[in-house]
């Protein structure tokens, strides 16, 4: 190559694709061949007798446009060039692809190690971004979301935590009439109704209750008739008009076109149908008082009017607020101009927000972009961990496929340098390098999306009910892009790794043989390096996998207070209009309950408004103590009040102190109620709770409940959470008006069988039910110990794939350690071979090959212990009952690696040990 | 004096020019100039530097070679050279223009039914 000196001052990447020689090269030249015609021509007139003024200027006007003409000859030699590197190329590619398919089929160990090895990766990168596609990167479905904020009240007081409130209706519409930030506001709750047609099963449906500027804020329109309008969300035309989703309108009525200004018969009301909404609408999330169990995107099926009255003044926060924020305005300004209006509320609204309370309960206005209060604050860090975790597991897998690479390299430097020497130049080398990678990387990508594919169902099935956008998640055209890109990527890093060395010609390849040092000491740095980031990476895994175990394991161990085995759980849908009342509907359970009981191997049935671990989410009402009002300055306790019929602490186990109240309590009115002990102990401390009156009708009520039971300890919130503090109410109306609310209508039943699977009764409990009443839905029948799994569905969904993550870079370190050291052995058989003819031992030649093994596991132990230290600390939030440097995880993650290490590198040192030393200096 | 050249090359035959030039063996681009200027009795008046971008789109299409050498002064030149591709441009090139040049002649030399209807 004549050029060479030239050639190699130009940067890598040029040298590598031979972009077009430089553009001044090319002006150069034609401007040589222009310079030519004119001197020659001057020469020519001067040589018939003109001066060399008048020979120049004759040339020029001969010549016309000096400038154009050279620019346009210039054009057409780039263009030229770009043609014929093109023509090129292909000509290379098609001679080298089918060339480097040949290679890599007369290897087809090599290809098969290394397509699975990056499929693994590439495929556990692929699900996982799918996942934190879905959940975290797309917007939310409504127009223009990054202007849509969540307002909430959040309050801490003693006792109760931080909480997330909803808004009460007087602050709504103080908020919709000042707030000057946003542009919409709207409120809503969420909630189950059942709709019975005639002649149809009935049929438990999502329904949410809406302001009708609710719809502003989504900019929501309709499909067929109309959205609530203002007209509709007047106070006093409650329960009369409803919005079907389209979705629904689709399944439950076929598209039916004329279906505006029909009726649908709810339990509740018969509804007049006004509209139909666009396809895909609905809330981001359920109403305020949702449970823990599913904070998932809320799918509704019926839209009906809230129907807010501005003259109500209650302090209950039922309802979950959105809004859109004004041209211009931010969540901050927001949170700003919000929180000094929530600040004059006792001013204000003295009748319903008092000093005291907004003291006690710190109540404060809470504005946050939706996007993020939809995610909440774990979801969103627990997926970037994973991410972290499979791209580190990706980087593990390339690592040890660029080593085979090397290795490969290696032996090919000979066949490498000898094509160099004869000729090829730099670009048939990339080509043939790239090719081989990249068809290598492709096959890997395309595995890798099948393997995705298979992980995200996987994955999907064991993720917590409680990730919100998880239904969504598939594998689209943005994974697949996403597949590609990463083999791509993949494919050039491979590819280019071998050309700096392999395109300048080595000469001293070809004198000494196969041994080029220099080279080779380089290589075989490069190869220890990736050994030790991959020990390094697997340590990082291990101990984050190791932290969540320990975390999953200390969860299974927190007695939650009741025992889950055996138990059925079911919910119970009393329709209002023939279960108007709470005598009514304890009738129908008093029943239920008896005809189940009956049913052979049941042992306990009751029924409640909440199932612990389930639905104790965020809501909570004010409890009051008999004859003891509280002092100013003590926190009013606001807890969980939760109607339970009797046999419902038997059925699930948990154990009453006392007495749990029965039928005849029911009956009689006795008011009996249980509470839990941590309640007790806050209201009277130091006393006995049997005996005492507890209320929710305010502190003046002439109505107490009698508390009979304590329940020792229940932690109803989450086995991660501290005990709950509850009020397990009578299934008798406290006092007159009580008896309307409907506190009765939706309960979860639970059934204790003695032996058996629970699942078993499902088919008999739904006749009993279908005897009673055809027209009760039973809604969602699980296992107790299946709500148990759920709830600590998050630690052991990050633990599952942390575990899984962790046990394939363990698996691929340790073949690459493997690999490295085969690779070490056979490359020093010969000296091997003396040291064994010069009487070196057994042992001595093991020692000598795992000690070298041992420092790179040691060093990169040594680093995944600082990177470990340095990078758990994100796992905090996830982490239960272990601390991030939990000295047990960091002793036997280490020992673990180091052992497995040694086993990997036991197998060659074996092999060096038993070399039989003529034969190896022999052949060497 | 050199007679002042006064025809207008018509577009497009520059390029015949060109081939029917190098027929008769490689040279550089002046050398074309002088070529076109003697043959066409120096009635043809181009501009020399149009040469040059035609010289190399033509080449660029594969009709010409092109390659540094010495004139026979000893001065650095490019010359083109035709190629076998270039060679068969030049014959379909050269029947095309005896055509158009025929048909033309003959539509001057008609004289019809006398014009008119």
């Amino acid at each position: 190559m004549g050029e060479g000196a030239d050639v190699r001052r130009e940067p890598f990447l040029r040298r590598v694709f031979r972009l077009p020689a430089s553009s001044a090269r090319l002006e150069r030249s034609v401007d040589d061949e222009l310079r030519f015609h004119l001197d020659e021509r001057v020469r020519e007139f001067m040589a018939r007798g003109m001066t060399r003024d008048e020979a120049e200027a004759e040339a020029r006007k001969r010549f016309g446009d000096y400038d154009s003409y050279s620019r346009h000859t210039r054009d057409v030699d780039a263009q030229t060039m770009t043609i014929r590197n093109r023509i090129e190329l292909v000509d290379t590619l098609r001679r080298e692809v089918p060339r480097a398919a040949r290679l890599l089929a007369r290897a087809p160990g090599f290809a098969a190690i290394a397509i699975l090895t990056l499929a693994l990766g590439i495929g556990a990168t692929t699900a996982i971004y799918s996942v934190v596609k879905g959940v975290l990167l797309n917007p939310l479905p409504y127009p223009n979301p990054e202007a849509l904020v969540s307002v909430m009240h959040p309050t801490s007081a003693p006792g109760s935590g931080e909480r997330q409130w909803g808004l009460a209706s007087v602050g709504y519409f103080h908020f919709r009439e000042h707030a000057s930030t946003l542009e919409a506001l709207g409120v809503y709750r969420s909630g189950m109704l059942s709709v019975a047609e005639p002649g149809q099963p009935a049929q438990q449906v999502r329904m949410a209750q809406v302001t009708a500027s609710l719809f502003d804020v989504f900019q929501a329109r309709p499909h067929l008739g109309r959205l609530v309008t203002a007209e509709d969300d007047l106070p006093g035309l409650a329960l009369r008009t409803v919005v079907l989703s389209y979705e629904f309108w689709r399944h439950y009525y076929g598209e039916d076109p004329d279906i505006v200004g029909r009726t649908i018969q709810t339990s509740a009301f018969p509804l007049e149908i006004i509209g139909v909404t666009q396809p895909g609408l609905t809330l981001p999330r359920p109403g305020a008082f949702a449970s823990s169990a599913d904070l998932t995107t809320f799918g509704v099926d019926l839209w009906v009017p809230l129907n807010l009255d501005p003259a109500t003044r209650q302090n209950n926060h039922a309802f979950a607020g959105v809004g859109r924020l004004a041209p211009g305005a931010t969540a901050d300004a927001a949170q700003r101009e919000l929180s000094t209006m929530t600040g004059q509320f006792s001013a204000l609204f003295p009748d319903v927000y008092s000093q005291r309370f907004m003291e006690s309960y710190n109540f404060r206005a809470g504005v946050t972009p939706l996007h993020d209060e939809v995610l909440g604050p774990t979801i969103g860090r627990a997926l970037w961990i994973l991410f972290g975790a499979v791209a580190l597991v990706l980087v593990i897998a390339a690592a040890n496929v660029a080593n085979l690479f090397l290795v490969r390299m290696e032996a090919r430097r000979r066949d490498a340098a000898v094509r160099a020497a004869l000729g090829a130049d730099r670009r048939h080398m990339a080509v043939h390098y790239l090719s081989e990678s990249l068809m290598l990387t492709l096959a890997a990508g395309a595995l890798g999306v099948v393997l995705a594919r298979v992980g995200l169902a996987a994955m999907l099935a064991i993720a917590p009910r409680n990730v919100p956008r998880l239904v969504g998640v598939e594998l689209d055209g943005s994974s697949l892009l996403f597949a590609l890109a990463l083999a791509v990527v993949a494919g050039i890093s491979l590819g280019v790794m071998p050309l700096p060395r392999a395109t300048s010609v080595d000469v001293d390849t070809l004198r000494d043989g196969a041994r080029g040092l220099g080279a080779s000491r380089r290589q075989r740095m490069a190869r220890h390096a990736l050994v030790v980031a991959q020990v390094a990476l697997a340590m990082m895994l291990l101990v984050a996998s190791g932290l969540m175990i320990r975390s999953f394991m200390h969860l299974r161990d927190v007695q939650p207070g009741l025992d889950a085995s055996g138990v059925l759980t079911l919910g119970v849908s009393l329709p209002y209009r023939s279960y108007e009342t709470m005598e009514q509907a304890a009738a129908f359970h008093r029943e239920f309950g008896e005809r189940v009981g009956a049913l052979p191997g049941v042992v306990a049935i009751g029924a409640s408004g909440a199932l612990p671990l389930r639905d104790y989410g965020t809501g909570c009402s004010v409890v009051f103590r008999e004859n003891r009002p509280y002092a100013s300055g003590e926190p009013t306790p606001c807890v969980h009040t939760v109607p339970a019929t009797p046999g419902f602490f038997d059925a699930l186990g948990i154990t009453v102190r006392g007495r749990a109240p029965d039928w005849g309590d029911v009956s009689t009115k006795t008011q009996a109620v249980v509470v839990t002990e941590v309640l007790a102990r806050r209201l009277w401390p130091g006393e006995d709770a049997i005996g005492k009156g507890i209320g929710t009708n305010g502190p003046d009520s002439p109505w107490w409940y009698r508390v009979v039971g304590v329940v020792p300890e229940l932690r109803a919130g989450g086995l991660d959470q501290p005990p709950t503090e509850a009020v397990f109410l009578a299934a008798s109306p406290l006092y007159p008006a009580q008896n309307r609310w409907g506190m009765l209508n939706g309960l979860v039943v639970a059934v204790k069988v003695a032996r058996g699977q629970p699942d078993d009764l499902i088919g008999p409990i739904r006749r009993v039910l279908t005897e009673m009443d055809a027209q009760i839905p039973m809604v969602n029948p699980v296992t107790m110990e299946t709500v148990v799994d759920r709830s600590i569905a998050r630690t052991s969904f990050v633990m599952a794939l942390l575990s899984i993550a962790a046990a394939i870079a363990l698996l691929l370190s340790a073949v690459g350690l493997y690999g490295v050291i085969s690779y070490l052995v056979a490359q020093r058989r010969a000296e091997i071979g003396v040291r064994i003819a010069l009487g070196a031992s057994v042992s001595r030649v093991l020692r000598m090959v795992m000690g070298e093994s041992a420092r790179l596991a040691l060093l990169g132990v040594a680093l995944g212990l600082l990177g470990a230290f340095l990078g758990t600390r994100l796992l905090q939030a996830l982490l239960f009952g272990v601390s991030p440097t939990d000295s047990l995880v960091l002793t036997v993650v280490p020992i673990v690696l180091l052992a497995i290490t040694a086993l990997a590198s036991f197998l060659p040192a074996r092999r060096a040990a038993r070399l039989d030393p003529a034969e190896a200096l022999r052949n060497s | 004096m050199p007679r002042t050249p006064d025809l207008e090359l018509l577009r497009g035959t520059l390029d015949l020019l060109i081939l029917r030039t190098l027929a008769w063996g490689p040279m550089h681009g002046l050398a074309v100039v002088r070529w076109i200027e003697d043959g066409s009795r120096r009635q043809l008046q181009i501009e020399e530097g149009a040469l040059y971008p035609a010289l190399h789109r033509m080449e660029q299409k594969g009709w010409l070679d092109a390659e540094w050498g010495y004139t026979d002064q000893n001065r650095r030149a490019r010359f083109y050279r035709l190629t076998a591709l270039g060679r068969r441009q030049l014959t379909a090139e050269m029947s095309k223009w005896q055509r158009y040049a025929l048909a033309v002649g003959h539509v001057l030399a008609f004289e019809g039914n006398g014009g008119g209807r």
